[in-house]
């Protein structure tokens, strides 16, 4: 008798890490499953593989969209760019991510946060698949600009929720699920926030000549955000450093004070736009 | 630094990785290297993401194929080839390729079905630790010689039931040959020598029925660590601290059931050593005296 074989190897390795129909149908319909998938199995090559497929197909359509408001150039940069934006936020947090779940009770393998990730930011390009033909709708029956902003935000707050439920279920029961689930949403936004900072514009309006494949730089998405809400407040940057200048220091104007000073239009930058134009 | 310093840096920590991702795919056995070149290339912008999910892979324990344990039994492929080499023939090129079985793909024999369930429990025991406390006590690739172990012990049992299924080898044929030679007065070197027979085939399927048994008792005893552990898991156990009794006792039952797991391995290992089990006595030791 010959000695006990040697074992051989699985004859039907590991599935491909390709992408799949069956998949995709699956972060629609089952996203409880998905979740499951995400902690349990063994290969994630077939779900990451689908879930960055459809992120770069439904970003890339909804990012045509957006740039189908001033046409041309920018559909094809939005198509670009908004894809770019959410793979480079992911790609930037996935460690941050998994240091929030290890530390709030969920020490869980880095391909398994990974996984998750991808899976919501998946069902959130989805969802943004689906809203993509009715923006597109709503800029073809001659929807404003503000609007317009106002209507691809609305858009991306569907996204979120849809991501959030896939997020909320694979983060499981148990405690600290909501505050884990508070710490990605917070660190998302704040990488997101500033990638998509970083590589704006998307939506532009119909008169700009040339739109430029990137913004020059200029501040950051929390110096913006900073300065809409201080201006929401009737705070002016340009009225500040005058009255700096008048008085020797720093302060911040009062509100109601040189209220009959209308604020200051905006300055034309180098490239010929406004900062009224970006979004 | 500057923005393009970085873009290096990362394209070469991205390239760093597809070089890794590429050998691994390979060594699992991709089918082909335009997909692995495909997984590859994926990571040299998406590493981040792409890296942890291919390369934190769970390894799947070497397996014997459907010919090595299920088709052995009865099919005849040691006719005239010497023990074993038929099922050689079966599995013995199983480099990631499908066996290539001469007859149709018959049921899985129970005790082939017993090891892949064993297998399968395995898996999802180490894909249970994996990344939690208790994975010291069953990382992946301890499950992966536990596996292979269980794979020798099936392929030598369906080594063992085809060859009991040859001719000469049938146990009740062995006896009704003794009690006719007795019966019929037959010399006494000749009731010796199928005395001796019917022994050797009785110790073959004596050590065949062990291997069964203890795979069985085995197959119980993963299917209990396999709950433990996600017992353990789901109760937060933990080895800085432990919170409450309950997963203390999760923890403490979990390492109780991996070392009765591992003592049942080592010994369905020593019955994988049947030189001791198939020592035949000299015919001369055997005959009586005259």
């Amino acid at each position: 008798m010959s000695a006990a074989a040697s074992p051989v190897r699985d004859p039907s390795p590991a599935a491909p890490p390709a992408p799949s129909l069956g998949v995709l149908s699956r972060l629609l319909r089952d996203p409880e499953g998905v979740a499951a998938d995400c902690r349990d199995a063994a290969d994630l090559g077939p779900l990451a593989a689908t879930a960055l497929a459809a992120i770069a197909l439904g970003a890339a359509v909804f990012g045509g969209v957006l740039g189908s408001f001033r046409g041309g150039a920018q559909i094809g940069y939005a198509a670009i760019k908004v894809p770019l934006a959410l793979l480079a936020t992911l790609a930037l947090c996935a460690p941050g991510f998994h240091a929030l779940a290890a530390t709030l009770g969920r020490p869980w393998p880095l391909r398994t946060v990974v996984a998750l990730s991808l899976s919501a930011a998946a069902r959130a390009a989805l969802v943004l698949l689906a809203c993509a033909p009715v923006l597109w709708l709503l800029f073809d029956l001659g929807l404003g600009y503000h609007r317009a902003a106002l209507a691809a935000a609305l858009a991306y707050a569907l996204a979120g929720l849809a991501a959030l439920s896939v997020l909320l279920r694979g983060l499981g029961p148990g405690a600290g699920r909501a505050l884990t689930a508070v710490g990605f949403v917070a660190l998302f936004f704040a990488v997101g926030g500033q990638t998509s900072w970083i590589l704006r514009p998307y939506l532009v309006r119909p008169r700009t000549e040339a739109p430029p494949f990137l913004r020059a730089r200029e501040g950051g998405f929390a110096d913006a955000l900073l300065t809409s809400g201080r201006s929401s407040m009737e705070i002016y940057d340009e009225d500040l450093q005058e009255r700096d200048s008048e008085i020797g220091g720093s302060g911040t104007r009062a509100k109601g004070e040189g209220d009959e000073r209308p604020p200051a239009p905006a300055r034309p930058r180098r490239d010929g736009t406004r900062a009224e134009d970006d979004l | 630094m500057s923005l393009l310093d970085l873009a290096l840096l990362y394209a070469l920590a991205g390239l760093a990785c597809a070089v890794a991702i590429y050998r691994a795919e390979l060594a699992a056995g991709a089918p082909h290297r335009l997909r692995a070149l495909g997984a590859a290339a994926l990571a040299i912008p998406l590493w981040p993401l792409w890296a942890p999910v291919a390369l934190g892979r769970r390894p799947t324990a070497p397996r014997p194929s459907a010919g090595a344990y299920g088709h052995a039994r009865g099919h005849g492929h040691s006719h005239g080839h010497g023990n074993g080499h038929g099922n050689g023939h079966g599995h013995g090129h199983g480099h990631g390729h499908a066996p290539h079985a001469a007859a149709p793909a018959a049921a899985p024999s129970p005790v082939a079905a017993t090891a892949a369930r064993i297998e399968a429990a395995l898996a999802e025991c180490a894909d249970a630790c994996a990344g939690t406390p208790v994975e010291a006590l069953l990382p992946a690739d301890a499950a992966a010689r536990i596996a292979a172990e269980v794979a020798r012990a099936a392929t030598r049992h369906a080594e063992l039931s085809a060859l009991l299924g040859r001719d000469g080898f049938d146990l009740g044929e062995a006896e009704r040959r003794l009690r006719g030679l007795e019966g019929d007065g037959a010399s006494a070197r000749a009731v010796a020598t199928a005395r001796l027979h019917l022994d050797n085939v009785r110790r073959l399927a004596a050590l065949r029925d062990r291997d069964a048994r203890a795979l069985d008792e085995l197959a119980d005893l993963v299917q209990a660590l396999r709950a433990q552990l996600h017992l353990a898991r789901y109760a937060g156990a933990s080895v800085a601290g432990l919170q409450g009794a309950t997963s203390g006792g999760a923890l403490e039952g979990t390492s109780g059931i991996v070392s009765e797991v591992w003592a049942r391995v080592e010994g369905l290992s020593a019955v994988l050593d049947p030189q001791d089990a198939l020592e035949a006595e000299p015919l001369a030791a055997a005959a009586p005296a005259r």
